[in-house]
C-alpha cells in the first residue's frame, strides 16, 4: 500500500474545497447562457486555465503515458503536433472567430445557419455518438491510473470509477458552466502542482541519461523516430496532424470555451496561448512513461506502467498531493464533457426534433438529465468494453467520427460558396463510416476477407474519414447545385 | 547517448518550461478574471 493516513488527509480536503466551491456557484446560475457559456464574460487567463483544465484529466496522463511506455521518445511529435495545430488556430482564428462571431452554443447550430435544421440533427446525433464513445474509456483508465498510484491494485477501479463519477455529477449538474470555470480555476492549481510533484520526483529518483539509454536499448530506432516506429509511420502523422487541427477548432467541450469569451479577439488569445502548453501537456507524460520503461523494463501493463512507476517514487504526503491533482485534472475534464455532451442532446438532437425552439427552462432540464444519463453509460461501458490498439488511437478514431465531417462542413460552410445542404448531408455521413467500420470490423479481425484488413488498421481509418468527408461535400454540393442551390449566412453581429 | 536521444530530451524540457511558465503567469491572472467574472454575475443576478 502506497498511500498513507496523510495523503488521505490532502485528498479529502482538496475533495471537500472543490466540491464547496462547486455548490457555491450554483448560485451564480441565471439564464441560459449562464448555465452553458457562463454569460461569455470569461477573460483571457481565466480562460486559458479553463482550456488547460479541461483538456488534461487522468485519461489524458494515462494514454500519453501509455505511448511514451510503448513507443519512447517517437511519441512525442504528437505534443509537437498538437501545439502547432492549436497555436495555428489561435493565430489566425480559423473557424473559432467565426463561430464566436455567429454566438452559437454548439457547433450543429452552425449547421442549421448555413445548411438546414436537419443538418443539425445529423450533425448533433454524430457529435453527440463520437462523444460519449469517446468519452466511454475515461472512467475505466482513471480507475486504472488511480488504483495502481495509491498501491490498491485491479480489485478497486470499479469502485474509484463509481466514486469519482457521483462527485463529478453532483457538481456539474448543479452549476452548468458556471461552476466549471469557477471550480477549473483551481483546479488548473492543484493539476499544474500536481505534474511538478511528479517530474521533479522523477528527476531526483532517475538519471536522465540512463533514461535515454534505456529507450535505444528497448525499442531501437524505433523509440526516436516516429516514422520508423511501426505504430505510427506517414499515414498515422498525416491523420494526427488533420485531427489535431480540426479538434482544435471543433471538438466542442475546448470550442465551448471560446464560445464563453468576451469576445472574438479574447478567443483568439485563449487559443493561441493554451496552444503553447499542450506541448507540454502531451510530452510530460509521455516522459513519465518513458521513465517507467527505463525503470520497469518491457513487458508491464502498457496503461498501468507509468500510474505504478508514480506509486513508487512519489514519497508519502507528496503521493497524497499528486493524487488531488491528479483528482483536479479529472473532475474539471468530465464536467466540462459531460456539459458539452448533454447540451448537444438538448439543443441539437431533441430540440431539433421539434418545430418550435424549446423554452430555456426545459433545455437545462434536459440537459441535468442528459449529465446523468451519460455518467451511467461511462460506468457501464467503462467497464465492459476493450479497447482496440492504444487509448491515444482509439480516441482519435472515435473522434475522427465526428469532426472528420465538422470540419468539412463548417471549414466549407464558412470559407466555400457552393457547399450546399446535400453536400453537408454527404460530408457528415461518410465521415462517419470509415471510424464505425473500423471499431466493428476490428471486432471480427479473424473472419475478415483479404481485401477488407486494410479497414482494421486504426490509422488507416482515421485519415479515410477525412478524405471521406472532403469528398462527400465536394462531389455532393457541385453535382446538386441545381437542385439544392446553396443559402448564405447573413448573420453578423459583434465584432 | 545518441542525437535523437540528446533532440528529444531537449524538446522536453522546452515544453516543460513553456508548461510550467504559462501556468504560473495564468495562476496570477486568472484569478483576477475570476473576481471580475463573479462581481459581474453578482450584478447581473
Amino acid at each position: 500500500m502506497n498511500f498513507g493516513l496523510l495523503d488521505w488527509v490532502v485528498v479529502v480536503a482538496y475533495l471537500a474545497v472543490s466540491v464547496a466551491f462547486g455548490i457555491r456557484a450554483k448560485r451564480y446560475v441565471e439564464n441560459l447562457d449562464g448555465y452553458m457559456v457562463a454569460g461569455r464574460r470569461v477573460g483571457a487567463s481565466l480562460g486559458i486555465a479553463t482550456f488547460v483544465a479541461t483538456e488534461i484529466g487522468i485519461v489524458t496522463y494515462v494514454y500519453f503515458g501509455e505511448l511514451g511506455y510503448l513507443a519512447g521518445f517517437s511519441a512525442f511529435f504528437i505534443g509537437i503536433l498538437t501545439m502547432i495545430a492549436y497555436s495555428l488556430v489561435g493565430r489566425t482564428g480559423f473557424i473559432i472567430e467565426g463561430l464566436r462571431r455567429h454566438r452559437v452554443m454548439t457547433i450543429p447550430e452552425f449547421y442549421e445557419l448555413r445548411f438546414s435544421r436537419g443538418a443539425r440533427l445529423l450533425g448533433g446525433t454524430l457529435l453527440f455518438l463520437s462523444g460519449v464513445l469517446n468519452m466511454g474509456i475515461f472512467l475505466k483508465f482513471d480507475g486504472i491510473f488511480l488504483s495502481e498510484v495509491m498501491g490498491y491494485g485491479p480489485d478497486a477501479v470499479a469502485a474509484i470509477m463509481v466514486l469519482m463519477l457521483l462527485i463529478v455529477i453532483a457538481y456539474t449538474v448543479l452549476g452548468g458552466m458556471f461552476s466549471i470555470v469557477v471550480t477549473d480555476y483551481l483546479q488548473f492549481l492543484v493539476l499544474s502542482a500536481g505534474m511538478l510533484i511528479a517530474t521533479v520526483a522523477i528527476l531526483l529518483r532517475m538519471d536522465v541519461s540512463s533514461i535515454g539509454l534505456a529507450v535505444t536499448s528497448s525499442l531501437g530506432v524505433a523509440g526516436v523516430d516516429p516514422i520508423a516506429n511501426p505504430r505510427f509511420g506517414w499515414i498515422f502523422v498525416i491523420w494526427i496532424l488533420l485531427s489535431t487541427l480540426a479538434a482544435g477548432a471543433l471538438w466542442q467541450p475546448g470550442t465551448s470555451k471560446a464560445l464563453a469569451s468576451e469576445n472574438p479577439a479574447v478567443a483568439k488569445k485563449v487559443f493561441f496561448w493554451t496552444g503553447l502548453t499542450f506541448a507540454g501537456r502531451a510530452i510530460i507524460p509521455m516522459f513519465w512513461g518513458v521513465a517507467a520503461l527505463a525503470y520497469f523494463g518491457q513487458g508491464q501493463e502498457s496503461a498501468a506502467a507509468m500510474p505504478r512507476l508514480l506509486g513508487q517514487i512519489v514519497p508519502s504526503g507528496f503521493l497524497g498531493l499528486l493524487v488531488a491533482g491528479m483528482l483536479a485534472a479529472s473532475m474539471s475534464t468530465y464536467s466540462a464533457y459531460v456539459l458539452a455532451w448533454s447540451s448537444v442532446l438538448a439543443r441539437d438532437v431533441i430540440a431539433c426534433t421539434r418545430r418550435n425552439d424549446l423554452p430555456d427552462r426545459t433545455v437545462i432540464t434536459i440537459t441535468r438529465i442528459g449529465s446523468v444519463l451519460v455518467g451511467i453509460f461511462l460506468l457501464v461501458f467503462g467497464l465492459w468494453y476493450q479497447i482496440p490498439d492504444t487509448a491515444f488511437q482509439y480516441l482519435a478514431v472515435t473522434g475522427s467520427m465526428y469532426i472528420s465531417g465538422a470540419l468539412t462542413c463548417v471549414v466549407a460552410g464558412m470559407y466555400w460558396r457552393k457547399a450546399n445542404l446535400v453536400g453537408s448531408y454527404a460530408g457528415l455521413s461518410l465521415g462517419a463510416l470509415a471510424p464505425i467500420g473500423f471499431l466493428i470490423l476490428e471486432k471480427f479481425r479473424d473472419a475478415l476477407p483479404d481485401y477488407l484488413l486494410f479497414m482494421t488498421d486504426v490509422n488507416v481509418a482515421g485519415l479515410l474519414s477525412f478524405l471521406l468527408a472532403g469528398g462527400g461535400m465536394v462531389i455532393g454540393s457541385l453535382a446538386t447545385q441545381r437542385l439544392a442551390p446553396p443559402t448564405h449566412l447573413t448573420v453578423t453581429e459583434e465584432q | 547517448m545518441t542525437s535523437g536521444t540528446v533532440f528529444w530530451l531537449a524538446v522536453a524540457a522546452a515544453s516543460a518550461i513553456l508548461f510550467f511558465g504559462i501556468a504560473a503567469v495564468v495562476s496570477i491572472y486568472g484569478l483576477r478574471d475570476l473576481r471580475r467574472l463573479l462581481g459581474g454575475a453578482d450584478k447581473a443576478g
